[in-house]
């Protein structure tokens, strides 16, 4: 196939390459501000700024007339670069992740982004990242329309933001949006926000006002992180066709994700506390590109009670085994030290601070009080955590229980797909004949699979049975 | 079969460190114009000294002792000025294979061959574009 070029629209994503040569208006600037009478001096040769500026738009769209891309059944091939030309092959067979986006944006000009991913490459962007005409965009995409087809119903989605939405990302986001607001419509709109807020504040009577302000401004980004998830995966449908599971997600940015089924390093059923009360089960997959989206969940079965029906029409060569080593009985104090040794000190640091600062001290032994919340929370997470944790080995299949933050994990792993096992041995541990387990499954970068406090022998019998 | 860089390879380096130098040399020149005349000097003489022992001295050291090898495990580049490291990329961790040409190395009919695999990258420098394109192909081809 010959070399096509991106679309027109990849023009603008060129310029950051270039902002290097911002340094050059800047450096006459730095240089014309300690001359006598420099503005004006500065202002007679600004056409050296223009020239500046329209070289970083010309060298942007020859960079664009240089990048071009051909694909065919077997590879990919991308050619860049105007000064360093750059010739990429990667073989179609080890793409991981095949990404198709279409923004609004994009959508209005007719075109798509395409991201491709492999096991290999840089593990925070997508291996190649192309713009290119919709109806190439096509040519990506798996053909076959036979399949086993899932849909999420909308509550699921709901939950599944409810569950992962993150407070102070929604923060951040609602900040920029009325920092934003506020420069294009006038200060009247963040003033109208700051007031809400404060009169929400005041009605909570009970509670000191910069805490109230505090958990207001908490609950709102937590809410805004929740509806920002919910229009990146709503609405939420899978496709199996033979060797892809291709995803289909997003309300005003569409995506579909087509993950080759072969590259799935493991499943992971992830669960909350309050989903561990409410025995909701989320299923993630590890599968390179899938999820690599800053706020993309590598969701494949949102919150549910039976996943396995799910399970099994999706993954049926691999099936969660049951876990038969255990942390050791007198481990649970191990599992609860952390939390027990915040609840003991917050306390008495919020006292502290009371003395130290007597015009906050009201503020500093609520906000004292408020932290042993999280604290509780981890606890509860804590226990939970040594009654699920364990490890099992089945018919090639590693089953790993653990707790990693306050999120319970039950990970399932092909054992070809496992890097490394480390044992691991602390003094204490040794004396109580008890060990770490670590397992590095295959991963763009290292993350050990981290199960604690297990009986050194019994890990010791597993891993010579297998 | 061990390889070593074709000599182009050092004007490349050299070109490359230039266009590194040319940004620290313009901070270099503001910030020293805030200084009086003997500081200012000494440390133009300092820049200077860096560059020339960077120029004669590191660069055609490194390019002495760089091998690389493409046996039937994987590909394997030997180096450094100092410190002698070897890294090895296996067969089947290989995922992409990317070969860059500067101006230099397509006037010299050569080429960088940078090989990314499941647990990082290695980068074989100053090889002849027949043997990096032959490379590529055995490394697909496995």
């Amino acid at each position: 196939m010959k070399a096509r070029w991106e679309h027109p629209a990849a023009i603008p994503g060129h310029i950051p390459y270039y902002y290097l040569l911002l340094l050059l208006p800047l450096l006459r600037g730095v240089r014309y501000v300690r001359l006598p009478n420099g503005f004006p001096r500065w202002l007679r040769g600004t056409w050296f700024d223009e020239a500046v500026i329209a070289s970083l738009l010309v060298l942007s769209a020859v960079a664009w007339s240089k990048r071009t891309y051909d694909v065919n059944e077997h590879r990919l091939r991308l050619c860049r670069g105007i000064f360093w030309q750059r010739t990429t092959r990667i073989p179609l067979r080890w793409v991981t992740t095949l990404t198709v986006e279409r923004p609004l944006w994009l959508r209005l000009l007719r075109a798509a982004r395409v991201s491709a991913d492999t096991d290999g490459g840089n593990h925070r962007l997508a291996d190649v990242r192309l713009t290119v005409w919709r109806r190439q965009a096509a040519l990506f995409l798996p053909d076959s329309e036979r399949g086993v087809y899932l849909r999420a119903k909308t509550w699921r989605m709901v939950l599944l933001s409810l569950l992962s939405s993150d407070s102070f990302g929604g923060v951040l986001l609602l900040t920029a949006a009325v920092r934003q607001s506020s420069v294009l419509l006038g200060e009247s709109i963040r003033n109208t926000v700051m007031d809400n807020l404060e009169a929400a504040a005041d009605a909570m009577a009970a509670i000191p006002r910069t805490a109230a302000l505090l958990i207001l401004v908490l609950a709102v980004g937590w809410l805004t992180g929740t509806v920002r998830h919910l229009l990146r995966h709503l609405p939420f449908a899978l496709c199996r066709r033979e060797d892809t599971l291709t995803v289909y997600m997003g309300t005003i940015t569409k995506r579909i994700h087509c993950c080759a089924v072969g590259a799935v390093n493991y499943i992971d059923i992830r669960q909350t506390l309050a989903a561990h009360i409410l025995r909701l089960y989320t299923v993630y997959i590890n599968c390179t590109g899938y999820g690599k989206d800053k706020n993309t969940l590598a969701v494949v079965i949102p919150p549910c009670r039976r996943f396995r029906e799910e399970w099994q029409l999706l993954f049926p060569h691999l099936r969660p085994c049951t876990v038969t080593l255990r942390p050791a009985k007198r481990a649970w104090l191990r599992y609860l030290r952390l939390p027990l040794l915040l609840l003991l000190l917050l306390p008495i640091a919020g006292q502290a601070a009371g003395w130290a600062f007597p015009v906050w001290r009201e503020l500093a032994v609520y906000l004292s009080i408020l932290a042993v919340l999280p604290c509780l929370w981890l606890g509860a997470v804590r226990m939970v955590a040594y009654h699920v944790t364990g490890v099992g080995y089945q018919e090639g299949q590693y089953s790993l229980c653990y707790a990693h933050r306050l999120t319970l994990h039950r990970v399932t792993v092909p054992a070809e797909k496992v890097a490394a096992v480390h044992i691991r041995r602390s003094l204490w541990q040794r004396r109580r004949g008890v060990c770490d387990l670590w397992v590095y499954s295959h991963h763009e970068f290292r993350r050990p699979h981290k199960v604690r406090h297990l009986k050194y022998d019994e890990v010791k019998q597993l891993l010579k049975e297998v | 079969m061990t390889e070593k860089a074709a000599p182009c390879v050092l004007w490349s380096w050299v070109l490359v460190s230039l266009t590194a130098a040319v940004p620290l040399t313009a901070l270099l020149a503001v910030a020293t114009s805030y200084l009086p005349p003997v500081w200012r000097w000494t440390l133009w003489a300092a820049w200077g000294g860096v560059l020339l022992l960077f120029g004669c001295v590191y660069l055609p050291l490194r390019r002495r002792n760089l091998r690389y090898a493409l046996t039937e495990d994987g590909i394997e580049v030997t180096g450094g000025v100092l410190i002698f490291t070897t890294r090895r990329i296996r067969r089947e961790a290989v995922r992409q294979v990317t070969i860059l040409q500067g101006p230099i190395e397509r006037r010299c009919h050569t080429a960088f061959l940078l090989v990314s695999g499941t647990g990082g990258y290695l980068l074989a420098e100053g090889l002849p574009v027949a043997r990096a394109e032959d490379w590529c192909r055995r490394l697909y081809t496995r």
